[in-house]
């Protein structure tokens, strides 16, 4: 039984127990309270431990996590799990690519195990630190303000090693010059030459702990906390920074990263404290089992899909009842639809209409069902400058086009009672220089990227919209299995009604 | 899009770090003019049988087809 702990002492605990073999060895150090009845855990939750708990439980922690590639994208989700993060681990490493809902399930779990086994009273509960809890831990015992949020904007600039930046050799799992092999061409490193061990996770311990015992408070993973970061936020806490964690605001003692509370990522896991029930709120109740729906795109993720995007980031899917997966598209083959027909389960295509009404004349059965732009973003641009006030000017010009686009101006131009005959098209490829230089005297173009791209660069556009010239189309519409638009009419519903939010 | 700059510096951060946020911003004002320009304000997603009968490739029997379900429902 766990009662009147003093300061300084500490508590071990099998924090697996009676679950299987793997079962680790946790210390549980008193927080400096007045009261000192709060014990955090010395080490971050291991996969060990983890994967106890889903042994036992059969808690689902898998799907939607994200991990970084040698790819030059950022975190995606590559079908990877806590159990296989795309790096090796071994059981005694910290367990990542769990959620705040992950998190939560584990220590309402261990609570009941121990309590059953009287390692701890009925009067004691396992949760994740508030963030107050995980400052003093860190020996920030004087913040100021009434929310993480607050409390960041408060604090001062003291690393867990002091003042100055960078960090001195091996002091923690960051971002150093280790980290770099296998990363992406934007990958940052501490400067100055840092360097661990580790390229990722390392097992949990294997730096000195901090002057409060805490090993890895800072670096290895990210940490859940049990606080919202503002009061209105639907973003929780997430504290200490990791094995990619290269920049100084991020290595602060008193950084709070705010991170939506279905995120899991390899970046990300948690450690417990153990509490008098009189000092513990209660804990939300986990959601709802959630309708898994996976999203593929016709493009890289970009502002394109913001709706999208954001959605996920806010957590309004999971509001809404939805676990959505978003697949980005490889540039070289954006074509979703071949994605979507070898798909299972609950998949949204993103696609252009004229492809699927090809599909759908080839004999595929897709369904449309809404459209995310209500026209097409294809049009012709000429320098504002030029005299062509009306797409007839072109008569006669140059226009530059890619192969593809050939149709599309077919078609503009006959809105206005010419043929492709009656100018002369230029094949281009992604070249901004032929019309500001005078080689070409239109181009037809993304308007919503590549007017901006000219104007950025100092050259305001003249934009004749091909939904105002003839070229009508919906563009990345949303289209599924006709089966699954059979089958799924509410969360498809409730899947655009969240999106449509973002 | 209530905040076009903060969802553009959101999107780049998370998704394509190597991409100038200020010209994200531009391309999602751009954008928002195509989201509801045919069906005006308040209508977000929506289709009508005309454009998909004027869309490249349409035939009357394949876009009975896209509506025909949408419509039953």
């Amino acid at each position: 039984m766990v009662s009147g702990m003093h300061r300084g002492s500490s508590l071990r605990l099998i924090t697996g127990l009676a679950a299987t073999s793997v079962a680790a060895a946790a210390d549980f150090i008193p927080l400096p309270t007045p009261a000192g009845n709060v014990l955090m855990a010395a080490q971050e939750t291991t996969v060990g431990e983890f994967r106890a708990f889903v042994a036992a439980t059969g808690h689902d922690a898998v799907g939607g996590m994200y991990t970084l590639g040698a790819d030059d994208y950022d975190w995606l989700p590559r079908g990877h799990t806590w159990m296989d993060p795309g790096f090796p681990q071994t059981d005694a490493h910290p367990v990542v690519g769990v959620n705040l809902h992950d998190a939560r399930a584990y220590a309402a779990w261990l609570t009941a195990t121990h309590r059953a086994s009287g390692h701890i009273s009925t009067d004691q509960v396992y949760r994740l630190p508030t963030d107050r809890e995980w400052s003093l831990a860190a020996g920030l015992t004087e913040e100021q303000g009434d929310t993480p949020e607050e409390r960041l904007a408060w604090a001062d600039s003291a690393y867990p090693w002091g003042h100055d930046w960078p960090p001195p050799p091996e002091f923690g799992n960051y971002a150093g010059t280790e980290s770099a092999a296998g990363k992406p061409s934007w990958w940052g490193t501490i400067p100055g030459g840092y360097t661990d061990a580790f390229a990722r996770t390392a097992p949990v311990g294997s730096f000195a702990p901090n002057p409060n015992g805490f090993f890895d408070l800072s670096g290895n993973v990210w940490e859940w906390v049990e606080e919202p970061y503002t009061t209105s936020a639907l973003a929780y806490v997430i504290r200490g920074g990791c094995w990619g964690s290269d920049r100084p605001a991020y290595l602060l003692l008193a950084k709070r990263n705010p991170t939506f509370a279905m995120t899991r990522n390899d970046e990300l896991g948690f450690r417990l404290v153990l509490a008098p029930v009189s000092a513990t709120t209660a804990t939300p109740p986990p959601p709802a089992t959630l309708t898994p729906v996976t999203v593929i795109f016709d493009w890289i993720a970009n502002v394109q899909f913001a709706g999208l995007l954001l959605a996920a980031e806010r957590g309004w899917y999971e509001e809404a009842g939805l676990a959505v997966t978003l697949v980005p598209a490889d540039p070289a083959a954006p074509d979703s639809i071949a994605r979507v027909q070898a798909a299972q389960g609950l998949v949204v295509g993103i696609a252009d209409g004229s492809a699927l009404l090809k599909a759908r004349a080839d004999g595929v059965p897709l369904q449309a069902f809404a459209t995310i732009f209500q026209a097409s973003p294809i049009g012709v641009l000429t320098l504002a400058s030029n005299d062509f006030t009306q797409l007839a000017d072109l008569r006669g010009r140059r226009i530059g086009i890619h192969a593809y686009n050939r149709p599309q101006l077919g078609i503009m131009l006959g809105s206005v009672g010419l043929t492709l005959e009656e100018v002369t098209p230029v094949v281009l490829s992604n070249d901004h220089h032929s019309l500001p230089t005078g080689l070409i005297d239109a181009q037809v173009a993304y308007v919503i990227d590549e007017k901006v791209a000219f104007e950025t660069a100092g050259h305001p556009m003249r934009v004749f919209a091909g939904h105002e010239h003839g070229y009508r189309t919906y563009s990345q519409v949303y289209y599924t299995s006709e089966a699954n638009r059979r089958a799924h009419p509410e969360a498809l519903a409730t899947l655009l009604a969240a999106s449509h939010r973002g | 899009m209530a905040d076009v700059d903060a969802t553009a510096a959101l999107i780049t951060t998370r998704h394509q770090p190597a991409a100038d946020p200020t010209y994200q911003a531009g391309s999602l004002r751009l954008i928002a003019e195509l989201l509801e320009v045919e069906s005006g304000a308040g209508s977000l997603g929506h289709m009508r049988r005309e454009t998909w009968l004027a869309t490249p490739g349409a035939t009357p029997e394949l876009v009975e087809a896209i509506f025909a379900p949408l419509e039953a429902e």
